[in-house]
């Protein structure tokens, strides 16, 4: 009930279309009841005419207009009721939905890791659907059939007594039954839409993944597991409809055997002469309107278990608070210096083991510090807590003295840019995905960042040159390209602090000076936290902070490192100096193999 | 959507979402064929039942019609009871065919719904990685959940 109530909160913000709405209820309630009556008039009359009383034509034509009338009335009542009813549960779908997406947006990092993209998109449209049908079943359609239940039963035992209860005999069985549907159909749709949610989970990995799928010829195991999950959706599926028909087929019997009784009571009656057979047939009339909200009632029920086990999942996720929250005195922090400072800082993730050890940096602006260490030895948990993406458990992280929690994320983010080794590309033009960010940034701006980034010369050979719209995920572009890009995206935000991480995937001499130019540029100037793969980048930094199971085992400059004969050593004579000798094999001035120019 | 439709929408600029087909459209009911093939015993049952719920329907007007005209009006107790019975019968029979045809209903339709979304799966498997270069992973998921239902 309380996740019912939560959904309805937000429709009762349309006051006044849940206004309107009423008015049509009570309208077509209103003229449902009066065609009765007017029919038991009606017949009343023609048979006083068979007996040889006198009525008039007029009376007759009265009648037949005002039933004429009231059946016009109740269709046009009839038609504001639907139409608003789908645009609440529409209006209200829209707030939630964004409600949603901006909540998903502000959760956390380690939210992200653990949800998988098909279960949150399962939630923002299947779910959400289901909230929608619900709406305008709980607001319009349900108090019109307890209206319609109330009036018809309180005309009836106004018009006798006796016939009115047996009419209504069968109401106890609805709130009964109902219950019980709805809490089996609760859980059977809380398991179908968890099943829902795994199938986008598998089409969704399997769309994005289709290269590696394709690559590895997986197109046998990927079509068993869909089928797998398919059949489990569908089973789900039928053991709701199967609550949805017990409860549905067993209330129109309890109905249709009322009529029954109502039939037989009253045709004992009208032998007996208690009651006119314009009476009898006013009460099948009247018991006639609840045959409408009667076969509907099993469909209402399902709507509300299905409304009740999507609401749980969709506050599942509105609940869900970011470990990674601003103060609520956080501070707009202007353009920084870009002096960072780490101490003593320790990490994990939730409840896993310890990621970061003591780390203790100090970058002061403009200066280059280079992370290197094996796979799996906290480079990228260093980095990626500087723009909070997870927080310290304990430690402090500061930019020009000011510990990074006592700012607004949001101008914490904007003095840090990040260049991404798997840079996400937007599905529009290149010019768009350049100035992501940077929705404001004139054209001139966008090709200066381009240029810096050396990919304006590959974008003017493009057919519709910035215009030119790139595909999801940026497939149309190379991995150097992809990288160059995202270097762009850096340059347009001009951060003072910047992460980075110089890996590429193996590329021609060509793209492999073209992409370190740019990220020469890109550093130049900033305080640059880069996980470095590159002997340039080596040379160019001004301090290396070398990573072992979560501590800085070492650190100094290149030469420091390389005579202390340690980690760094065997980093260098495996990784770095094939490079060197690489570039040597292929005259690579020296400047350029040490970095153009030492800061 | 079909491929005409498909390029007529892509030259007048729209996408092939905001194209609407007719609400009938034979071409595409016959392909459903093979699809509902598989589940024909169901939907026999579904057929079946459907004919004796709506006959039994049917049947309560008339029922009714039966005990004012045949024992109401000519003051029958006996009768009156009688037809009521016939009326009680006819209601456990429409139950009956009610719940069967629901039953059989959901079964089928969920197993065409199987059959389709597998069908589409398997098929875009064999699509070439152009394909899936050209068309964002949303707009396909649209297709194959919130589509095919």
């Amino acid at each position: 009930m309380k996740i019912l109530l939560r959904i309805l909160q937000f429709t009762v913000r349309h006051k006044w279309m849940m206004a309107l709405s009423y008015l049509c209820l009570i309208g077509t309630t209103a003229f449902h009841l009066i065609l009765p009556r007017l029919f038991g008039e009606a017949i009343d009359k023609v048979a006083a005419m068979l007996d040889g009383g006198v009525v008039s034509n007029t009376t007759i034509l009265t009648i037949s207009l005002l039933i004429l009338g009231a059946g016009l009335a109740r269709g046009l009542f009839a038609y504001g009721q639907t139409y608003l009813g789908e645009a609440m549960g529409q209006v209200t779908v829209y707030d939630i939905r964004n409600k949603f997406y901006d909540h998903v947006q502000h959760l956390s990092f380690a939210f992200h890791d653990k949800q998988h993209t098909g279960n949150l998109m399962s939630r923002a449209i299947v779910d959400m659907e289901a909230i929608r049908l619900f709406v305008n079943m709980a607001l319009v359609r349900v108090p019109y059939y307890i209206l319609i239940f109330i009036s018809v039963s309180f005309v009836m035992i106004r018009m006798d007594l006796r016939l009115g209860l047996v009419s209504i005999s069968f109401l106890p069985v609805v709130p009964i039954l109902s219950i019980w549907t709805r809490t089996k159909q609760r859980a059977a749709w809380l398991r179908a839409q968890k099943k829902m949610a795994e199938l986008n989970t598998v089409l969704q990995e399997n769309f994005s993944g289709q290269k590696v799928v394709k690559a590895f010829a997986s197109d046998d195991y990927e079509e068993k597991k869909f089928e797998i999950k398919s059949d489990s959706v569908a089973k789900e599926m039928v053991t709701t409809s199967w609550y949805q028909a017990a409860n549905g087929t067993v209330l129109v019997l309890s109905y249709t055997t009322v009529v029954g009784l109502v039939l037989w009571y009253g045709g004992m009656r009208v032998i007996e002469g208690s009651l006119t057979p314009g009476q009898l047939a006013q009460a099948l009339f009247y018991l006639q309107i609840m045959s409408m909200p009667v076969r509907q009632l099993g469909m209402v029920v399902s709507n509300f278990a299905r409304a009740v086990s999507a609401g749980e999942r969709l506050f599942d996720i509105l609940d869900t608070e970011s470990p990674v929250k601003g103060k609520p005195n956080a501070v707009v922090v202007p353009r920084s210096k870009g002096h960072v400072r780490f101490e003593d800082v320790d990490c994990s993730y939730g409840n896993g083991p310890q990621v970061l050890k003591k780390i203790n940096i100090d970058a002061p602006p403009g200066r280059i510090t280079a992370l290197l260490g094996a796979p799996g030895s906290g480079k990228t948990s260093v980095v990626n807590l500087l723009p909070r993406f997870y927080d310290v458990n304990s430690g402090r992280i500061s930019i020009d003295g000011q510990s990074i929690r006592d700012v607004t994320l949001k101008s914490l983010r904007r003095n840090i840019g990040v260049v991404q080794k798997d840079v996400f590309l937007f599905n529009t033009s290149m010019r768009e995905n350049i100035a992501y960010g940077r929705g404001e940034a004139t054209m001139e701006e966008v090709v200066n960042a381009a240029r810096v980034a050396q990919l304006h010369e590959y974008i003017e050979t493009l057919p519709k040159g910035y215009e030119t719209v790139i595909g999801e995920r940026g497939v149309s572009l190379s991995g150097g390209q992809r990288q160059r890009l995202s270097i762009a995206r850096a340059v347009l935000l001009d951060p003072p602090v910047l992460i980075l991480d110089d890996s590429t995937s193996s590329v021609d001499a060509h793209t492999e000076e073209q992409i370190r130019a740019a990220m020469e540029a890109v550093m130049h100037g900033r305080t640059t936290f880069v996980i470095a793969h590159r002997l340039s980048t080596v040379h160019r930094a001004h301090q290396l902070l070398v990573l072992k199971a979560g501590e800085i085992v070492e650190r100094g400059t290149h030469q420091e490192l390389i005579r202390l004969g340690g980690l760094y050593r065997d980093i260098y004579d495996l990784q770095l100096r094939p490079q060197e000798e690489k570039m040597r094999e292929f005259d690579v001035p020296d400047a350029a193999r040490k970095g153009r120019a030492k800061a | 959507m079909n491929n005409i439709a498909g390029s007529a929408a892509k030259s007048a600029g729209m996408t092939e979402e905001e194209v609407f087909g007719s609400a009938y459209d034979h071409r595409v009911v016959t392909r459903l064929i093979p699809y509902v093939a598989p589940y024909k015993m169901f939907m026999a049952v579904a057929l079946g039942a459907m004919l004796v719920f709506a006959a039994t329907n049917v049947a309560v007007p008339w029922i009714i019609k039966l005990a004012i005209d045949g024992y109401i009006q000519h003051n029958d107790k006996a009768g009156l009871t009688l037809i009521i019975a016939a009326f009680f019968g006819n209601a456990v029979i429409n139950w009956l065919s009610n719940f069967a045809m629901e039953i059989s209903i959901a079964k089928a339709g969920q197993g065409v719904l199987f059959g389709l979304r597998g069908a589409m799966f398997r098929h875009l498997q064999r699509l070439s990685l152009n394909f899936f270069n050209k068309i964002e992973v949303g707009r396909l998921m649209s297709r194959v959940q919130g589509d095919v239902g």
